[in-house]
């Protein structure tokens, strides 16, 4: 789910783009095993 | 004959005729005897037990509030003093499958054995098969009776204190556990004649199962964000408004192509989710939340990506087999591929 709607409308849309811009992120790191992206912390475990 | 067992039995808001998604939030609540499928557990124990309680959680309660659905468990074992507790079974749904799991976990903590039912390929599996008795059973309630059958079977001995034996005989799923023993036969006659079977087209079963774990090798990093196309795609369950394309919710053996080469967002006036495995409202409301279209056009107009895939793929992702969830992400793989795509956001539910 891209998003929480019982944030209300301005923090949803926040939240949501921040995940999109995480998912996006981990897609310029390279990785050569099973990795964990937070979107809300931005933190990367391997 | 020995006193009938004291049984706890577990099911979701569904088995117990609460309602479907619309009622996962369901607390959780014990009832006095058999609930749902536990009637039919009650005969199928015969003399050997009887249920005298169950514990009725909804799905997303479960999920959400573990803590506070651990505790209504807990409470039923110290109220019913069971002699084994059962769960489910769950079949193929991965929440359910789960609340099962943790449920016949809290109460062998508590002392009580328990029996789990689902499915081979449920997520609980995995997550859960070397520490408690799963008894494994088809994908869909239309195996409900012989499920139960194999739960209830190996419940009374596991509620007797009975020996367990090996997971091919007892029917519950491998967990990983060796035990000496004695074969009547020598293991190089026993070799030989696995070897003369397969020679000869035969059936045989190895006694050292190959699993073999997936290896997928990761993609490069994308270099250059601003000038990439990204596709998206979903298993959430998007579908056209009024699904003209008559996909299932469940158990999707085919995958949809949407061109939004035109659209901004999704509308739900266009739009819908159909998803056998969550609430649906929300998405159907604002399907941009199982694919997020608004938010990657957002990003492609400030020039933060190239530009975003003309097709999205959706389906709902629940319930169907490995192999064919495979053989689908192959064929949008390489549909990708072919398009000159440069990187995918799938989400997930």
């Amino acid at each position: 789910m891209v998003g929480d709607p019982s944030l209300g409308p301005d923090k949803d849309h926040a939240y949501g783009l921040q995940i999109v811009r995480g998912a996006l992120r981990a897609l310029q790191m390279p990785v050569d095993a099973p990795t964990l992206f937070d979107p809300l912390t931005m933190d990367v475990r391997s | 004959m020995s006193r009938p067992l004291r049984v706890l039995h577990y099911v979701n808001q569904f088995f117990a005729g609460i309602g479907g998604e619309d009622k996962a939030n369901h607390p959780a609540e014990i009832r006095d005897g058999a609930v749902g499928p536990g009637r039919l557990l009650a005969n199928l124990l015969g003399d050997e037990g009887i249920v005298v309680g169950t514990v009725v959680c909804g799905d997303n309660f479960f999920q959400e509030q573990q803590e506070q659905a651990l505790a209504v468990v807990r409470q039923a074992l110290t109220d019913w003093t069971p002699d084994v507790v059962i769960t489910g079974p769950a079949f193929i749904s991965g929440r359910y499958g789960i609340a099962c799991a943790e449920v016949a976990r809290t109460a062998q903590e508590a002392g009580v054995p328990s029996v789990a039912g689902m499915n081979a390929e449920n997520p609980a599996v995995p997550m859960y098969s070397q520490n408690i008795y799963i008894v494994g059973t088809g994908p869909s309630p239309a195996s409900m009776e012989p499920a139960l059958t194999a739960m209830a079977r190996l419940a009374v001995k596991l509620g007797r204190g009975e020996e367990i034996g090996p997971a091919a005989d007892e029917g519950y799923l491998p967990r990983g556990e060796r035990r000496l023993g004695y074969r009547a036969q020598p293991g190089y006659l026993r070799a030989v004649d696995m070897l003369v079977r397969k020679l000869r087209d035969q059936p045989f079963a190895s006694e050292v199962p190959y699993q073999p774990v997936d290896k997928v090798t990761p993609a490069p990093a994308l270099s250059n964000l601003a000038g990439a196309t990204i596709a998206l795609a979903t298993t959430g369950g998007l579908i056209r408004r009024g699904n003209p394309d008559h996909q299932p919710a469940s158990n999707t053996r085919s995958f949809l192509r949407i061109d939004v080469a035109d659209l901004a967002e999704l509308s739900p006036k266009d739009f819908d989710a159909y998803h056998a495995g969550y609430y649906n409202a929300i998405a159907g409301d604002n399907p941009n939340y199982i694919l997020p279209l608004s938010y990657v056009r957002e990003l492609e107009a400030v020039d933060e990506i190239g530009s975003v895939h003309s097709t999205v793929y959706a389906l709902a992702g629940v319930s169907t087999p490995v192999a064919e969830s495979r053989r689908m992400g192959a064929e949008i793989g390489a549909e990708l591929a072919a398009a000159g795509v440069d990187g995918c956001l799938l989400v997930a539910t």
